[in-house]
This record gives C-alpha cells, structure tokens and sequence, in this order.
C-alpha cells in the first residue's frame, strides 16, 4: 500500500508526495478516474489507504466533429487556455471511462454527489457509500460498519477527518454526533473496506473511512446555507475564504444545527434531542510548486439529551433516568509537504486533538487529549519499485470521573503508540502485473508490538479490466474499556444484595483479523463500469466476557465477569456496484452488498465464557439504487432508493425499503434551493436498535435547503 | 417494516421510475448495439485538441528546429489517434507564430523525427511504457495524458482536474528539449515539476 498521491488533486500537485492521511483515493466516485497513474510500473497511486494504482484511461473517442464547439456554442479552438480550463469534461457526456485501478476495495463519494444526494450531515452522506452499513439509531446516534461487526459502538473501523483520528481511544469507535464536518466543505469522503492495517496501523481492520476537506484557495468568496426540516430541524452555516498573501489562502466559518427528538416505535417523542454549534479555519500556503503547508483547526459544543436505566447500590437497585449530555472540543492541525525531486517527496503532519464528553448518568466525564505527529517520505529504487516508509507517534492523556455503573482503573491514565510502517511496489510485467508488499510494525501500551502485513497484486490484462487479490493481517489494539473498565451491570436482592460486575483486563491481547480479498472491475462500455469484490475474513482473540469466582465484599455479593480474548468469527461477503450514464444528463447508479457474520469462542475458552459478538446486527443483505438527472430549466432530480434484510436479534428489526429525493433548482450563478424529502416509504421505521430492549424510530422528514455564495 | 410492506415500497419505488420515463430509457440504452458510441465528440478531446493548438502558440522551439521562416510546425499523433477527426478540424486553417500548422500521424516514434508537438495517447504510451530516446531530442513537445507521463520526461501530461482537462509541465524535460515556454502558460498548468523553488 501507499501513501503517495499523484493524483492531479485540487490541493494541487503539489501535494503528490503527500501521505495516505489525506491521500486520495484514486477515483472520483464512478468515472473521474485516475489519470494515468502508472507508467514505467507503479508510480502513481493515488492511495488513499495508499493502495496504489495503476490507472490509465481508456481513450476511446467517439465519432468525429467537424466542428469542435462547447454547450455555449462557441468555436473551442478560439479558446484560451484559460478558458478550456474551465470546461468541465467530465460531467458532460463523452467522458471516457477507464477501469479503477486499486489493489484494494475503495469507494468515493464527491462533493457534488453528496450536495445532490440531500444528505444533511456527515453519517447521512456516508450511506452514499457503497458496502457502509449506516444504521440510523436515533436524532444523534448511529451505527457505522463495513464488513459486518456493526453496532453503536463499532470498534474496527478507522475514522480520519483530514488525517486526523476521530474514534474515541475510549472506546474505539466514533461519538457520530460530534463529527459533523460542514459538507460544503468537504471534497470527498473516500472509504476502503477491508483492512487498511499495514499502512494505516491498528483499528483500521473492517475498514476506513476518510474525510477530505477542500483546501481554502478552492472555497474562495463567502458561501451561507440554511436548512429547515421537520422534526424541528435547522441548520445554519457561513464561511468565508480569501487569498492570504500571494500564494496562500484562508477559510474560516461557522456552523449550528438543532434537531429535535426521535420518535419511539409507538409514536411518543424520546428525549434525544440535539444541538451543535460549531466553528473553525483552514489555511493553505505555497511555496514554488514544491511545498505546501497547511493549518487548520476546529472547535465544536453540543448538547442533548437520553434516557436510561441505571443499576444503583441500594433499592430500588434500578433507576429510570434522564440525563444531559453536552460535549466540546477542538483540533489544530498543521501539515507539511515537500517535493525533492520528481519521484521523491516527504511529508511531516502533527495535530493536537481535545474532546470532552459529558454524560453525567452514564459514565460520568471523559477528557481525551491526543497529540499525533506523523513522518513520511516516499522514493524510487531502481526502475521497477518505488519505496515508502514512515513513523508515527501518538499520545493519548484522557481522565474520566465515572459513575456507580461505569468507571475506569485507573481513572486517569496517558498511552504510547510509537509506529513505523515500510511499504515496496513493485512492477512485474510493465503495465501489467505489479505487486505491493507492505507492513506496519507498532508499539503499544497494551500489548506491545504488533505487526500488520499485507500483500497484494494487480493484475490489468487490458485498459477496461483489473483483477486484484490481497490478503492481510490486522488487529485491533485494546482500548481503554477493554483494559480499564469496571461496569456494574446489574443489581438485584436474591438475597442478599448481588451485583453482576465486569472487569476489564490488562493481559488483554489484540484482536486479530486475516483478510483475504479479491476483486474484478471492467469497463464494458464508456457508460458502463462495474466492480465486484468479495472477501473472507477470520477473527480471533476476539473480546469475550468470562465469568470469575464470585466474591463477598461487606454483606454484597459479587459476580464478576473479566474481558478476555476467547471468542473467534468469520465473515463473509462481498459488494458489487455499477454505474451507468444513460446519456449527459442521467446517471443511475446501483449496489448490493451482501455479509454474513459467524462468531462463537475459540476451542480453549473456559467454561462459560460469552462471546462480544452479535452477527444479527449485520444486515445479510443491503441494496442501494440512485438515479440522478438533470432537467431542463435548471432544475436537478436525484432519487436514491435502499433496502435493508432484517436484523436477526430478539425482536427482529425488520427489514425496510426507503427512498430520499431532492429536488434541486439553481438560480442564476449564486443560489441554489432544494426541496428534500427523506425516508418517504414509511412514517416511521427503526433501523438500528439502541439496545436489546430500546429502540427508536427514525421519521419521514422533509426538508427546505438553500445556499447562496458571494 | 414487514414483508408485505417492503414488497409495497419497491411496487412504489417502480412506479416512480416508471414515472419518469426510466425503465424505457433503460432498455433503450440496453439494446444499443456495443460499439456505436455516440453522437459527437467526446468533448475531452474537443478540449484537449483546443489546448494543443494553443501550445503551440505559447511555445518557443529552438530555430535549429526549422529550416526557413515558413516552414510548417508540425503537429504529429503518434500510434493511436483518439481525437477521431477532432484535432484535424481543430488545426486546419489555422497558424501560429506566422507559420502554418500540419497534422501527421505517425506509426513509430523513429517516424516522428521532423515533429515538433508530439502527442502520445493514453493507449498508445501504454503499449510504450517508456519514453522512447529519440523523443526526447532537443526541439520535441511531447504531450502525454497523465501526471505521469510528465513524471516519466515527457513535457507536458493532460490531467483531469476538477473534471477539467488542466496540464502539468516537466520542467526538466522543457529544458532538456530546448523548448521555452511563455510565463502566462506556465502559470496556467496545474503543476510544474523539476522547476527551483520559486522566491
């Protein structure tokens, strides 16, 4: 895999060179493919997950013109090249379609399909995401997985806003309600299924997920949103970019949204309300064509509210609660790029992340400070292979106050991950074969080295058809709940008083996951492209709870569980998407993904050890379809339509059909309104369970969008 | 949502489509004959044929490269020619810097000896892989369509931007070729490679 990013990005060239962190996936959602990335072999990925690519564009013209004009008519070759570079090629018709070209399972969604989709926050438009299993919890919540091991708390997903980490070290998965990156800002969000583990390191297992941002020089000028919706939803947003100085640029802008509470299944309001303001800066410098730096930074508070049930030590020994939860935070991040020569550049980015959270019944207050600062530096050995390597060190300080049910040991504590990686591309057969060998070496705290390795080929026998294969290994790292926690599950008078407990262990050893993928993508036509990967995947040392000898402590009795490494799985699955241009003006795009997750314990667990797994949670089967048109008078029409199979626990989830729409109308060069409705099929219908016994109803929703730029 | 219900949405979501004309356009499309294309050109060669032609008027070659005053730049496509009529229609007529234009296209690279632009397709600097020596003689504009193709020596590589068609120039490869190219073209591609770090 690979970090260098030749693709021509809109951060410039000149960020070729720059690190996976904000490396680019190699394709614009369906056809903006990469151009020509590979020559004399392998150069050229444009990797997201730094899975490189050989990309070359199958250069079928059409039949000949005579004359060679634009939409407006004009005669092109009186054109400057000023002018033709404003000319957008791609989102008219006659856009030839090359085959993607990664060893990998990637998946982009661009700015302009996220605007088109109505999407009106970050989770929403990450169900555009072919292979994401988003489940929709709740107003705030949300259960976001690939490859199946999805739940609220999803743990083996990799979550990057810029090249900044997002999951929780806590707990390892994302507090979804808190990253709300505005999506006008946004570029693209590029997704890899499968392990990304030897380039990205630890937790990157099922898969990653990367925000990109535009960069200040390309949101040049003020833009300012207002969205009203039902359910009591507004958001309001303003930015501002302007060039700083005469090779920089500077954004900054502000942001707040409300919705309000979600429906349970019989019609009554829950209490899970919510409220964030947030607000932040980008700037971008130059210098020559061979250095760029970049500072950006963000500062966000939200509030709302939840329900919950909580054990306490005296009768009632259970207690129905509300409580408030707000959360803050901040980033700042800086990044720098520099080009030595052609095929050798280096990188060099560090951030510092802040994020408190509090939720005063559940477990009390967290304070996370993380502190990342990442090298990387990329060249050519010999004619046949290009070389990248890095280190990365992170430290993660976090103190969490606890609660009776919930606390930690010890409730303070500071990690080390200290990480290297080397990654090696290699041309077999010119244009033709490449292989790519990669590892990543890590140091943690918990359970002190660990090494993700990958192999994986390309093999293009001709410009419209890959074949790709890998197979990896990656683990999840303990987090501090795995190591820390002590949670009091329940409590009851059998007599005497006895409390079900579970401890978390500090002999933990990492969750391990070896991936074999595979995956075919052709060209049949220029309208055409198709993709298809599958995957099997095997887990062990999976989290499990065993139970321990109960104990007596001052006339209570204990039954404590312990967090041990016993439970195995197996997933297997696949995705398969298409894209079709009907004509310049329509464009459908469909997907199936299909999972199926197996989980039980190891041979060796001890007796009465319970696996952490809930395979029932995973969808077998999601199908997604999206056609979007352009209509005259400038008007646009995007219907995105999904099924979901039902969620196999006790009660079922059942499965559902929903649709969105937007309508969108341009007005003059400045205004756009759009007219959205959301899950249209149903008035209600839970996708994702809150719990065993708890879940919520997510509405049909109808929304107002407009933008104007100045 | 049960079963029946589902079974309603996806009735629902047809008729939509329906609606809307979908499902003729989509079997109309199908049964389009494989090959046919269609209509126009597609505009990435349109545009990139326009670019061509204006490198050639920001460009200054070496005045070895031509023989008298009225010699002819001379525009070469070599191996396989995407712009299918395009680049013809683009160039015919037209002159730049007081010369004429030709258009020729060329089987191997040894055949390209009196060219001054050469441009070298996506299909056809696959076959290639490289670039050949006798191309990157002094007085030789190659233009390649990737970022790559610039990396690998040729002068200029067409890149997707922004879905527009930009250029990227390999200074080093300019230089070698003795070729000057004008500031206000060179502040218009979207990358200069191999070029001293500015002020």
């Amino acid at each position: 895999m690979i970090l260098r990013v030749s693709f021509p990005d809109r951060e410039g060239f000149r960020t070729t060179g720059q690190s996976r962190k904000s490396g680019r996936v190699l394709e614009q959602s369906d056809s903006q493919l990469c151009e020509g990335r590979l020559i004399n072999g392998v150069r050229g990925f444009c990797g997201i997950c730094g899975i490189w690519v050989l990309g070359f564009c199958a250069g079928l013209a059409p039949a000949a013109m005579a004359q060679a004009v634009d939409s407006a008519g004009r005669d092109l070759s009186t054109l400057d090249i000023e002018e033709l570079a404003r000319i957008k090629v791609t989102s008219v018709t006659g856009r030839p379609e090359a085959v993607a070209q990664a060893s990998a399972a990637v998946a982009v969604i661009s700015r302009e399909d996220i605007r088109r989709s109505g999407a009106g926050d970050l989770p929403e438009a990450l169900r555009l995401l072919p292979g994401l299993a988003a489940g929709r919890i709740g107003t705030r919540d949300w259960a976001v997985s690939s490859r199946g091991f999805n739940q609220q708390s999803a743990n083996k997903m990799l979550v990057l806003v810029d090249g900044r980490v997002v999951y929780s070290p806590i707990f390892a998965g994302v507090f979804w309600d808190v990253q709300r990156v505005p999506l006008e800002d946004i570029d693209r969000i590029e997704l890899i299924r499968g392990p990304g583990a030897a380039l990205w390191g630890a937790n990157a297992v099922n898969g990653v997920i990367n925000v990109v941002t535009r960069s200040a020089a390309e949101t040049r000028g003020g833009m300012a949103t207002l969205l009203l919706g039902t359910n009591d939803q507004a958001q309001a947003g303003l930015r501002y970019a302007a060039g700083l100085g005469s090779q920089g640029a500077v954004r900054v802008y502000g942001a707040g949204s409300t919705e309000g509470p979600s429906d349970l299944e019989n019609g009554a309001s829950d209490i899970d309300d919510w409220d964030l303001g947030q607000g932040g800066f980008r700037a971008d410098f130059s210098r020559g064509t061979s250095q760029t730096v970049t500072v950006q930074g963000d500062v966000y508070a939200s509030r709302g509210g939840q329900d919950l049930e909580q054990p306490t030590p005296v009768p009632p020994f259970v207690q129905a609660v509300e409580e408030d939860l707000t959360a803050h935070g901040g980033n700042v991040l800086g990044r720098w790029t520099r080009r030595f020569s052609l095929q050798s550049d280096l990188a060099l980015q560090a951030y510092v992340d802040y994020a408190a959270r509090s939720q005063p019944s559940s477990f009390g207050r967290i304070h996370v400070t993380t502190f990342d600062v990442d090298f990387q530096h990329h060249f050519p050995l010999g004619s046949r292979q290009d070389f990248s390597w890095g280190l990365e060190y992170r430290r993660i300080s976090d103190d969490i106050s606890g609660t009776f049910s919930v606390s930690f040991d010890p409730p303070d504590r500071t990690v080390d991950l200290l990480t290297g990686f080397v990654q090696d591309e290699i041309v077999l057969a010119q244009n033709q074969l490449a292989l790519n060998l990669g590892a990543k070496l890590e140091h943690n705290d918990y359970t002190g080295f660990e090494l993700q390795p990958t192999g994986r080929f390309l093999w293009t026998p001709t410009l419209s058809t890959s074949f790709w294969g890998a197979v990896s290994r990656a683990v999840r790292t303990p987090s501090r709940v795995d190591s820390d926690i002590h949670i009091v599950a329940q409590v009851f008078d059998a007599p005497p008083v006895t409390q079900i407990v579970l401890r978390g262990s500090d002999t933990l050893a990492a969750e391990e996951l070896v991936a074999y993928e595979v995956g075919y993508r052709v060209v049949p036509h220029e309208r055409l492209s198709f993709d298809i990967t599958g995957y099997y995947h095997q887990y062990h040392q999976l989290r499990s709870f065993t139970p321990l000898p109960p104990e007596s402590s001052g006339g209570t009795a204990v039954v404590p569980f312990i967090v041990t490494n016993d439970a195995r799985a197996e997933t297997v699955g696949g995705t398969a998407s298409l894209t079709f241009r009907l004509s310049s003006s329509w464009r459908v795009r469909g997907s199936y993904t299909y999972v199926n997750e197996t989980a039980g314990l190891e041979d060796d667990a001890p007796p009465g050890a319970i696996p952490d797994a809930n395979p029932g949670l995973n969808p077998h089967h999601q199908i997604g379809l999206w056609s979007s048109l352009d209509l005259p008078k400038n008007l646009e029409l995007d219907l995105l339509a999904r099924y979901v199979s039902p969620l196999h626990i006790d009660p079922p989830v059942n499965d559902y059909v929903q649709a969105d729409v937007q309508l969108g109308y341009k007005i003059g060069e400045s205004l756009r309104l759009a007219l959205i409705g959301r899950d249209l099929f149903s008035p209600r219908h839970v996708e994702f369970p809150r719990s065993a016994t708890s879940r919520r109803a997510i509405e049909r929703q109808f929304r107002v969008k407009g933008s104007w730029t100045f | 949502m049960d079963l029946l219900t589902a079974r309603r949405g996806l009735a629902s979501l047809i008729v939509l489509a329906a609606t809307l004309g979908m499902a003729q356009l989509v079997l109309s499309q199908a049964r389009a004959p494989a090959g046919t294309g269609y209509r126009g050109a597609s505009l990435e060669y349109q545009v990139k044929a326009a670019y061509l032609l204006n490198f050639t008027r920001y460009v200054e070659w070496p005045s070895q490269a031509f023989q008298a005053p009225t010699d002819p730049v001379r525009v070469c496509v070599l191996g396989r020619d995407p712009f299918d009529g395009v680049l013809d229609a683009t160039l015919e007529g037209k002159t730049t810097q007081g010369r004429p234009l030709a258009l020729r296209r060329v089987r191997s690279s040894a055949d390209a000896a009196g060219c001054h632009l050469v441009f070298i397709s996506r299909e056809t600097w696959r076959t290639l892989g490289e670039l050949p020596r006798t191309l990157r003689s002094p007085g030789r504009l190659t233009v390649g369509e990737s970022d790559e193709f610039a990396q690998a020596g040729g002068v200029i590589g067409f890149v997707i931007q922004d879905e527009a068609v930009r250029f990227v120039v390999n200074a080093e490869a300019r230089d070698r070729a003795g070729l000057r190219i004008s500031s206000r073209m060179l502040s218009l591609a979207a990358a200069v490679y191999g070029q001293e770090l500015g002020p």
